[in-house]
């Protein structure tokens, strides 16, 4: 799970921003505050989402991306900013086709490494172990590629006012970054996470424009969260580590074989055990992500504007675990929902302070990415 | 001069600005106060967003694509809606299904999965000839190469042995008219096991000919693998769950992660289970077929099945072997055959047969 994919924003994750620890202007001035809405109905959203469900198994799942953009431009255009509603100009062929070209790019070079893999004569787990080491780290590589390029696409089919988004810089620039930064993890024992994932954030941000007004992130210092992070990283590997012991080992081992026979132990047993260190986890390290994101938001400013990000522990406990649940247990068909909740969490908690000034926001000039969110699809980069 | 009934925006700057908007009979006109904002050709006006319950409209218009006119009065909405047809139509779309929509949708639901399962179902017989040869002779050389020492045990070459079992492949590839070679290992794991592995190599374990209760038995055995062979199961079922792979991306669109990649693997594991029963009864049939045409005693196979199910039930270990295959108990009687036909070896043979591992004696 991606850091930011459970915020359902029109800007992908980008908005949620800073809440200023002191006041922008004078203390006498008031700042004037504009929230974001979302008007979403639930019904409205399940119509689309049943309808959708029955196109992709009528289609064999080519309609997956079409539905994926009806979804998205009725989610997009039910927010509104100053009484002007979002609007998600996407289309379902460019989805597809970006998601063609990852596929068939996932292909060629399985069968190239295949190729390689039986001509050499030398020891073949040997090779094979080799192929294999390639491959992830390519792929480790390509996701971070695919979160830069998602996050451009987003940016560039989103609209307000008839002026859409943008992003400057090299996706594969920032993939080598990250890849380097993420060295820093094992190096750290992972004490480095908040500084890394700052990092990361911050050569987004930076490169993101909206009109032609591109968004700033002054210097976030990572030390005012590392207490917090290490904290619940401690209480994290406590908790999942007792709960996995008792629960998984004890219980689960025990009646998994029962229930479902020898699949038991080979698939139910690991995806039980990952799913209960995930959830544990998630619940714990919510404390994290709040304050990270209460602590961006005070460092993110968008011309004369600036926001005000008051999500709480509770909301990402209901991100990243609450929802997780319901989406397991309803088998997909909690989605709806899922989005739903998220986007009222969402429109309830992000306040823009300050001058917006629309009437001086000029279209931006900046491309849009032409292959779709193809690669996220394909990867679904998520380091948690 | 009209009140201001709607929002216009230029494409180029986020200002809004107030206007009037006239219907004319190939345009439509946008007007503010003192100045015409633009004239739309009404065959290039689409719809940006979907409308709201208060059926507010946002318009774009082709040649302008970065340009928006927003409408909220009823009246006006209603009257666009007439006059850009291809615009109404698209409004009703958005507005909930009715029944008979729904109905028609699920009906294509049902039709859609049926039509994925019955393609997954047939077309790996019909793909698996389209395979070059040379492909799957490679990967069967790599599988070969790769094999474990510690779970086939080594290589048995008692030359007497060797030729006599070579002998009836011969026998079984001509008789099956299979017109590719067939490689027979032996070796000498204990377990009573035997596969076919992709490229026309079949391996024997030296357990199943150990504690055969005649020639025949294992005649049968090698039959049956050659009958795996000769029909390509290993390129079908490669294709088979790479196709089941395929799908299930395309349904859940590429979503991959942990669990749903489990999901894939356990969702693969249940199809080339079931599947793999219905290929072991195909290779029965021709392995038995093979038998009678080459002119063999073709009542081995169930004799197999009544041992290993005399395996099973003294709680020898479950081998993969066993587990994929049909119960036995439906395979004995299904491939029960009159004891008619040649031995397939000499006395002489078949004792050597027994030796190809060595001359120590043969365990229970």
């Amino acid at each position: 799970m991606n850091d930011n994919s459970a915020i359902v924003s029109p800007w992908g994750n980008t908005v949620p921003g800073p809440r200023p620890t002191a006041p922008i202007d004078s203390p006498i001035q008031a700042v004037p505050e504009y929230p974001l809405v979302y008007d979403g109905k639930l019904g409205e959203l399940y119509a689309i989402f049943l309808r959708n469900l029955l196109l992709i198994l009528a289609t064999g799942g080519v309609y997956y991306f079409w539905g994926k953009v009806r979804l998205r431009q009725y989610l997009w255009s039910r927010f509104s900013f100053l009484d002007d509603r979002f609007e998600f100009s996407g289309r379902g062929l460019e989805m597809f086709l970006g998601f063609l070209m990852v596929i068939g790019g996932l292909f060629i070079w399985g069968v190239a490494t295949t190729a390689v893999e039986l001509s050499l004569e030398s020891d073949p787990v040997l090779n094979h172990g080799g192929i294999a080491t390639i491959t992830f780290i390519i792929i480790f590589y390509l996701a971070f590629v695919a979160q830069f390029s998602a996050q451009r696409y987003r940016l560039t089919r989103t609209r307000w006012r008839g002026i859409g988004g943008g992003m400057r810089g090299s996706s594969l620039v920032y993939a080598l970054k990250a890849c380097l930064l993420m060295l820093l993890l094992p190096i750290s024992l992972f004490l480095a996470r908040p500084y890394v994932a700052l990092k990361l954030l911050r050569h987004r941000i930076e490169r993101t424009s909206i009109g032609d007004r591109p968004l700033r992130m002054d210097y976030t210092p990572a030390a005012p969260l590392l207490g917090r992070y290490v904290l619940c990283g401690i209480l994290a590997i406590i908790l999942a580590g007792v709960i996995g012991f008792f629960l998984v080992q004890g219980i689960i081992a025990r009646y998994a074989p029962m229930l479902f026979g020898a699949l038991g132990f080979d698939l139910v047993l690991p995806i039980v055990t990952y799913g209960v260190f995930y959830l544990v986890s998630a619940w714990v390290m919510a404390s994290f992500w709040a304050l990270y994101w209460r602590h961006v938001a005070e460092h993110i400013r968008w011309g004369d504007a600036r926001f005000r990000v008051s999500l709480q522990r509770k909301h990402f406990a209901r991100f990243r675990v609450w929802h997780m649940l319901a989406l397991i247990f309803s088998f997909g068909l909690a989605y709806p929902w899922v989005v739903h909740h998220s986007a009222r969490i969402l429109a309830a908690n992000v306040v823009v302070l300050g001058q917006v000034d629309p009437e001086t926001l000029r279209q931006t000039d900046l491309s849009g990415a032409a292959i779709g969110e193809g690669l996220v699809n394909a990867f679904d980069p998520g380091f948690i | 001069m009209p009140q201001p009934s709607a929002l216009f925006f230029d494409g180029k700057i986020g200002q809004r600005h107030h206007v009037h908007v006239a219907v004319g009979a190939r345009d439509l006109v946008i007007m503010g106060a003192s100045t015409v904002h633009a004239s739309w050709p009404l065959a290039d006006i689409y719809m940006a967003a979907p409308p709201d319950a208060q059926a507010e409209l946002i318009l774009a218009n082709r040649r302008q694509p970065n340009a928006r006119l927003r409408l909220a009065d009823p009246e006006q909405v209603r009257q666009i809606e007439l006059a850009v047809p291809a615009l109404g139509k698209v409004v009703r779309r958005y507005r909930p299904w009715r029944a008979a929509n729904w109905l028609t949708g699920l009906v294509a639901a049902v039709c859609g999965v049926v039509g994925i399962g019955l393609a997954l179902d047939g077309a790996p017989a019909v793909l698996a000839p389209l395979v070059p040869y040379q492909l799957e002779t490679a990967l069967g050389d790599r599988v070969m190469r790769a094999a474990p020492a510690h779970l086939f045990g080594h290589d048995c070459s008692n030359p007497a042995g060797r030729e006599a079992l070579d002998a009836l492949v011969i026998r079984l590839t001509e008789a099956a008219g299979h017109k590719r070679p067939i490689i027979l290992h032996v070796t000498s794991s204990r377990i009573p096991n035997a596969f076919a592995i992709p490229g026309g190599h079949v391996v024997l374990f030296q357990g199943a000919i150990d504690g055969a209760s005649g020639p025949e038995e294992v005649a049968a055995v090698v039959a049956h693998e050659i009958g795996h062979v000769v029909a390509r199961h290993s390129v079908r079922s490669l294709i088979r769950e790479l196709g089941f792979k395929t799908a299930l991306t395309l349904l859940t669109g590429g979503a991959s992660g942990d669990i749903g990649g489990s999901m894939a693997d356990y969702g693969s594991k249940l199809v080339s289970l079931s599947y793999s029963r219905g290929a072991e009864e195909e290779a029965d049939r021709l392995g038995i077929a093979m038998l009678k045409k080459a002119g063999l005693r073709a009542d081995g196979l169930s004799k197999f099945f009544e041992r290993a199910e005399k395996f099973d039930r003294s709680g020898g270990s479950a081998t993969s072997w066993l587990s994929t295959h049909p119960a036995n108990e439906q395979r004995i009687a299904a491939n029960r055959q009159s004891p008619d036909g040649e031995p397939p070896f000499t006395a002489a043979q078949w004792k050597a047969v027994k030796e190809i591992c060595g001359l120590q004696s043969p365990r229970k």
